[in-house]
């Protein structure tokens, strides 16, 4: 019955010789070194993204240290400028008091050079004054010594000398 | 209009192309010769459809005790593709792989993913080369069996056909070889021969069968012969390479190997006793005949017929696994065979245009089978190795 089938055993073994010839030579050139490279890769891959996954915390953490250093520099800059903005106001302050000082003397300086200027020219208008009377006096002895007129004569010098003063002043 | 790659003109003339064809080859072909009453075209020297050698490759020679068949051969071939190709691809392995070796890679993930899937990761490893080996070797045999060097085995005849007239004088040599050739191809009842037998009317002798036909050498027209001399052979070689599929040897061998090595995980699996107990369970048999003697009479035919029950279910169990091995067997040299009788058949009918359709079901068929014989080997072993689980 077999043989009616076409089943010969000779032919049969050879296929099964075949069959694990095929078997032996794939385990070598093929299932081996597939599965080996594909646990390889696999193994890398892991590798590698255990690799990223240390490298972001690290990024995490220097991110955080160059944050924390900015923060650091921000507040410093800001102290300092809130130093300066004191200094700076000290300074202003300082200037001006130094200012209103100054401008104290000078007032002051011009006050008593004022005050000086006045009793000079106080003194010399008594001086001329003193001047006009003896004119006037003059006057009044050349002429009559007419009480009405006399008091005319001493008004008008005194008018003449003021004016003329007063141009001088002027 | 959706772009198919090419211009609608292009489009228009491959159609052009293909109706043409299809046209002749319907004309040229077998139905257009049954339409026409004859062969108006002589496009395809079709070997009539016979089928000799059915279920085994044809005997190419002989290499001491093994006759080598065609479909022996085409196995080689097999082994020789697939093993250049891993190799190839395995060469220069590479983290970063190129092109075959990611395409190899890529396939066999997918195989082993799909085994691992089944049978889990340990097992999986363990039963790996063997599914594979057996999916891969399928598939090869089919694809490379669509290749135009093989030949379509099951129908061409091998054995030779002896011209041997009646007795008398040769008058003429009918069939003549084309200028350089000693053989020329003659259909079934060609006149090779014309002999004056001494009757008057000359004898015409005809080709006993179609094939490539041969004269003896020495044989001249006016030279007489005698009845048993033989004057002619008509030859039909078998192709050098058939589908190592269509061979029930082959299927059988690959059958064979699948149930062997599940038998063997399952009995690696399972341990000795638990393996031979699933087929030859006796235990509740020794315990009904234990109880008998101890005089439990009641228990002990309960337990007996138990233990008759498990001794069936044993051997029905064998059995099943013996079957499995003829379903492997047949069910992928059915397949194959089918396959080419199908492509042949429409080769045959309508040459060229219609074969294209076949092809790619045998294309898809191939796969198929391939998963189907891997894959059942496959859960065959897991259910082998499952058992085991359960157990302890």
């Amino acid at each position: 019955m077999l043989d009616k089938l076409g089943i010969d055993l000779p032919q049969l073994l050879a296929f099964v010789v075949n069959f694990f010839l095929l078997l032996g030579l794939l385990t070598l050139v093929l299932y081996k070194p597939m599965t080996r490279m594909l646990d390889q890769r696999a193994a890398k891959i892991k590798e590698s993204l255990d690799q990223a996954e240390q490298m972001k915390q690290e990024m995490a953490r220097a991110e955080e240290t160059v944050k924390a250093q900015i923060e650091a520099g921000r507040r410093e800059g800001q102290a300092m400028v809130a130093q300066a903005s004191q200094t700076s106001d000290r300074i202003k302050e300082d200037a001006r008091a130094e200012a209103r000082k100054e401008a104290e003397v000078l007032i002051a300086k011009a006050r008593a050079e004022i005050a000086m200027e006045r009793d000079e020219s106080l003194n010399e208008l008594r001086r001329e004054f003193a001047d006009l009377a003896v004119l006037a006096a003059e006057k009044v002895i050349e002429q009559s010594l007419d009480r009405k007129a006399h008091q005319q004569l001493i008004e008008k010098v005194l008018q003449d000398g003021l004016a003329s003063r007063k141009g001088d002043l002027n | 209009m959706p772009s198919l790659g090419c211009s609608t003109r292009l489009l228009v003339i491959i159609a052009a192309v293909v109706l043409v064809l299809f046209l002749v080859g319907l004309i040229g072909g077998a139905i257009g010769e049954g339409l026409l009453g004859e062969r108006v075209i002589g496009l395809l020297d079709v070997p009539p459809l016979e089928i000799h050698s059915f279920f085994k490759g044809d005997i190419l020679f002989e290499a001491g005790p093994l006759a080598i068949s065609n479909t022996l051969l085409a196995s080689w071939v097999t082994v020789l593709a697939v093993v250049a190709l891993a190799f190839a691809a395995t060469r220069k392995m590479k983290i970063i792989p190129g092109r075959l070796q990611g395409l190899f890679e890529a396939a066999l993930e997918l195989l082993l993913s799909f085994v691992e899937s089944v049978a889990g990761h340990k097992n999986g490893r363990r039963f790996f080369p063997v599914i594979a080996t057996i999916f891969i070797f399928v598939l090869f045999n089919a694809y490379l069996a669509l290749l135009p060097v093989y030949g379509p085995g099951i129908y061409v005849r091998e054995e030779e056909e002896v011209v041997s007239p009646v007795a008398g004088t040769v008058i003429e040599l009918a069939a003549h070889p084309d200028e350089g050739k000693d053989v020329i191809r003659v259909e079934e009842g060609e006149v090779v021969l014309r002999i004056d037998d001494g009757s008057g009317t000359p004898v015409e002798v005809t080709a006993p069968k179609a094939g490539e036909f041969e004269y003896h050498e020495g044989l001249v027209e006016g030279e007489t012969v005698a009845v048993d001399q033989s004057l002619a052979e008509v030859i039909a070689k078998p192709p050098l390479l058939r589908s190592a599929s269509t061979d029930i040897n082959m299927t059988l061998a690959l059958a064979l190997m699948a149930v062997l090595f599940i038998e063997l995980w399952g009995l690696t699996g399972k341990g000795f006793r638990n393996y031979i107990g699933e087929y030859v369970n006796v235990k509740e048999l020794a315990r009904g005949f234990k109880l008998f003697f101890k005089g439990k009479v009641a228990d002990a035919l309960m337990s007996i017929v138990t233990g008759v029950i498990n001794i069936i279910i044993g051997g029905l169990e064998a059995f099943s696994h013996m079957m499995r091995m003829v379903s492997f067997a047949f069910r992928l040299f059915g397949n194959m065979t089918a396959g080419e009788i199908l492509v042949l058949s429409a080769t045959f009918l309508i040459p060229w245009v219609m074969a294209i359709p076949f092809y790619g079901l045998e294309l898809l068929i191939g796969f198929i089978q391939a998963l189907i014989f891997g894959g059942l080997t496959l859960v065959f072993a897991s259910i082998a190795v499952a058992h085991e689980g359960e157990e302890h």
